[in-house]
């Protein structure tokens, strides 16, 4: 189990393990890859000066997750200070690009495009749930972490999230949505 | 039962899947050593960090120490450790790659070879006009050989079945699974049989390959040559590529196994005839990657547990 504590061999570890996810996430925070880069530098460099106070970590990649999407987030606002009110902290707005859908290959190609904009069209938190889950493979628990929301709005959004993607125009991809809903229905 | 358990089997349900971008692994590099010189800053500065508010103001690190006494101490950025190169002359260089990591090898004479995973390539260190160019293969590379006059000694890739050598040219060596693929791109090359020489051949069989042909060479050193329309897909796990034309669920499982040491389990073995095909080759960085393409593909759910991937039918 990676801990924060100590040298900076096991420090090295958790950066080479954590740094395609939280470079990744940090773009879709602030859709720039210099300050995407910037900002995964600065977190390391925090955690690390406040290492004795964390302590051993259980959930080292909940804990470095949380702590960069307050960090980008914060920066989102002093950047838009202007246009916010004062003290309202910016919703990540994430984009998803064809390039990351996967079809099946007797599907046509621009069904990815159709699907990527589909999914940009989710509310905010429905589209961080989704990122979260699918790309980051977090679990419900760290998702509600990071997010810092309820479990319960995890499951909430996600529900949603899926039933937009239901409705929406993807011929093909609807029926076996459709099985999909039924089938999770059933199992309440 | 809770449907929303932290497992992920909802994902399956899916009939689309996502692919992260393959990420430069320069990037996570560079990316660690400015994090790292910037702790090695805030060591070398004056005591009292904790508490230090730490900003990046536009690539150049900006350390403010809260510290009551002692002024902040000229900015030293010096290597945490000094390089542990050995520096005692070795007869032979070898290089090795382990599971799912792949090398580019820059050699004396500026050709180039991509060393793929789980493999090995030894090299003189130094190369005389003598010993000529020769390199030992074990796994699979990509090489792209420098032309040299033919005064100069030819360029030679030794492999447990086969030499192969060269005049200037692109080709794939693949020495896996006790037999020798040889794909030639450009340039020319000659094979020559290694082994015990069974009593029907007098000497060691030659054979002259042009571009677009593939050798096959077994441990039985019998020889298959076959015309290949599209020969720079055999070398194209050297650019991040697969490309699946009506493969085998059952060759995929040892790509993987060969490229990942990751072992492929499946609940039927009917399941492994099952043809994949992608539409135009796909960019993956890691196993993780493959297995998600894998998936949407083959239309079966696979499962990675401890370096063995479980693939059933739901």
């Amino acid at each position: 189990m990676l801990t924060v504590e100590g040298d900076t061999n096991a420090f090295r570890s958790i950066h080479g393990e954590l740094f395609g996810g939280l470079f990744d996430y940090a773009l879709k925070l602030l859709q720039d890859a210099q300050q995407a880069d910037d900002a995964v530098q600065e977190l390391f460099v925090r955690i690390w000066v406040k290492r004795a106070a964390i302590g051993p970590l259980q959930k080292v990649k909940a804990y470095f997750f949380t702590a960069l999407r307050r960090q980008a987030l914060n920066q989102l606002r002093n950047r838009q200070s202007r246009e916010l009110r004062i003290g309202m902290m910016p919703r990540p707005d994430i984009e998803f690009s064809p390039e990351e859908i996967v079809v099946r290959n007797e599907e046509q190609l621009n069904l990815q495009s159709r699907i990527a904009a589909v999914l940009n069209e989710l509310p905010k938190r429905q589209k961080e749930v989704i990122y979260l889950h699918y790309f980051e493979e977090m679990d419900y628990t760290q998702i509600a972490e990071v997010m810092g929301i309820h479990y319960q709005s995890v499951l909430n959004l996600t529900q949603k999230a899926l039933r937009q993607l239901r409705t929406a125009d993807l011929p093909g991809v609807l029926l076996a949505l459709s099985a999909l809903y039924i089938a999770s229905k059933g199992m309440r | 039962m809770d449907e929303f358990s932290t497992n992920r089997n909802d994902k399956r349900g899916l009939p689309f899947g996502f692919r992260r971008k393959p990420l430069d692994i320069r990037m996570e590099e560079e990316n660690w050593k400015e994090v790292e010189s910037a702790i090695r800053q805030l060591e070398t500065s004056s005591a009292g960090t904790a508490g230090a508010p730490v900003r990046i103001v536009r690539g150049k690190w900006l350390v403010k120490v809260m510290a009551a006494a002692a002024a902040v101490a000229a900015l030293v950025i010096g290597l945490w450790w000094v390089s542990t190169r050995t520096g005692h002359p070795e007869e032979m260089a070898v290089i090795r790659t382990g599971y799912g990591e792949v090398k580019n090898i820059h050699l004396p004479d500026s050709s180039m070879v991509v060393l793929n995973a789980n493999s090995s390539l030894r090299i003189p260190s130094s190369w005389t006009e003598a010993a000529g160019r020769q390199v030992w293969l074990d796994g699979e590379a990509y090489f792209q050989v420098q032309k040299k006059p033919s005064t100069v000694q030819k360029f030679v890739v030794h492999t447990k079945e086969v030499d192969v050598e060269v005049l200037g040219t692109k080709f794939n060596v693949n020495t896996r699974r006790q037999r020798a693929i040889v794909s030639l791109e450009e340039g020319k090359v000659r094979l020559t049989m290694n082994g015990v020489v069974s009593s029907v051949l007098e000497k060691k069989a030659a054979l002259v390959m042009r571009p677009g042909q593939v050798a096959e060479v077994d441990e039985d050193l019998q020889a298959k040559v076959n015309e290949d329309k599209d020969v720079a897909v055999r070398s194209g796990w050297s650019r991040h590529e697969f490309h699946f034309d009506h493969t085998s669920l059952g060759e995929i499982a040892r790509l993987v196994q060969d490229t990942y040491g990751y072992e492929m389990v499946v609940e039927d073995s009917a399941m492994l005839e099952k043809q994949i095909s992608d539409a135009g080759g796909v960019r993956v960085s890691d196993v993780h990657d493959l297995v998600k393409v894998l998936m949407v593909a083959s239309g079966f759910h696979m499962d990675i547990r401890e370096k063995k991937i479980y693939v059933t039918k739901h």
